[in-house]
């Protein structure tokens, strides 16, 4: 139910031009909230994607680390993973999606000419599978990173303005479509009730 | 810019797969040292701090407060026993966050 107002013209002109204010702000968040959503569904399924790929070769690499680790040694294994083999070379920038900063990372081509950063004849042969599997998980890990970044904060501005358009459309749009209501009916009213007054004056002029 | 920018946190076994990648490795093993060396590595600049899924969910209230800014991103990685769904379930929470709804098959 609209708030109760006073029931004058000036407050009439005032709610309708609030109005038409509310409803070009909803019209503009509501577009907002349609690209960001067309957005950041393409940037979910490539998180999801990424993931399912991360998840399954990360855990391969760790598991053929452990097992190179039991086989050499903790200091011996430290030894040979002390020069890296891929480079997580990347660019480090922001990039704005409908007004929300994101990062952007663009992962550089690495020239590693070797493939194994150490000598084979002392280490195991599960060390050189884990590191072969990272050089080719680096680049998407690093996509991943900022792909999983983009869709968390796209996430929440999304909440926030599917928020304020439902805030605007049910709830301030009606109450002012409410008020204006009541005030035009409550100055009709008074119209009528002058106009009943005239005839009457008239009338009673008339009779004497 | 370089690959200092990028760590990662986990128990040993975990993370020290990383050292091939030229990732700068934080072992942990327990969540109040991961905590400070989160918080050493957003503080010293890091861009991208990859973290054990165990720890993920302990840190939430301190990985929420980065969650505002474009870096670090802080990104939950599997251990070496496998992955406990927390990078899926993420997938997921944004989803439901954003759209109202899973639209993906469970």
């Amino acid at each position: 139910m609209a708030t109760r107002v006073n029931p004058t013209r000036m407050e009439l002109t005032k709610t309708k031009k609030r109005l038409a204010t509310a409803i070009r702000g909803h019209k503009l968040l509501k577009d907002k909230q349609d690209e960001m959503a067309r957005r950041f569904m393409f940037y979910i399924n490539r998180n999801r994607e990424l993931r399912l790929e991360v998840d399954k070769l990360l855990t391969k690499a760790m598991q053929n680390t452990a097992l190179a680790e039991a086989q050499m040694g903790k200091s011996a294994i430290f030894e040979a993973l002390f020069l890296p083999s891929a480079s997580g070379k990347a660019e480090y920038n922001t990039q704005n999606i409908m007004s929300v900063i994101v990062p952007d990372i663009k992962v550089l081509e690495s020239k590693s000419v070797s493939t194994l950063p150490y000598s084979t004849s002392f280490t195991s042969e599960y060390l050189d599978r884990a590191t072969l599997i990272m050089k080719e998980l680096m680049p998407k890990l690093i996509e991943l990173a900022s792909v999983e970044k983009t869709c968390d904060m796209l996430a929440d501005e999304l909440e926030r303005t599917r928020r304020r358009v439902n805030a605007l459309e049910y709830v301030m749009i009606a109450e002012m479509k409410g008020t204006i209501k009541y005030i035009s009916m409550k100055l009709e009213d008074n119209e009528r009730s002058n106009l009943t007054r005239l005839m009457k004056v008239k009338d009673m002029m008339k009779e004497e | 810019m370089d690959n200092k920018k990028i760590a990662a946190v986990g128990d040993r076994a975990s993370v020290i797969v990383f050292h091939t990648a030229g990732v700068t490795t934080k072992s942990v093993d327990s969540s109040d040292l991961a905590r400070k060396a989160v918080k050493e590595l957003a503080n010293d600049g890091y861009n991208i701090i990859f973290i054990s899924e165990i720890y993920y969910n302990e840190l939430s209230d301190l990985i929420d407060k980065y969650r505002e800014l474009p870096y670090p991103a802080i990104i939950p990685i599997p251990d070496r026993s496998g992955s406990k769904g927390v990078g899926d379930k993420k997938i997921i929470d944004n989803m439901e966050k954003a759209i109202g709804t899973n639209i993906f098959d469970k």
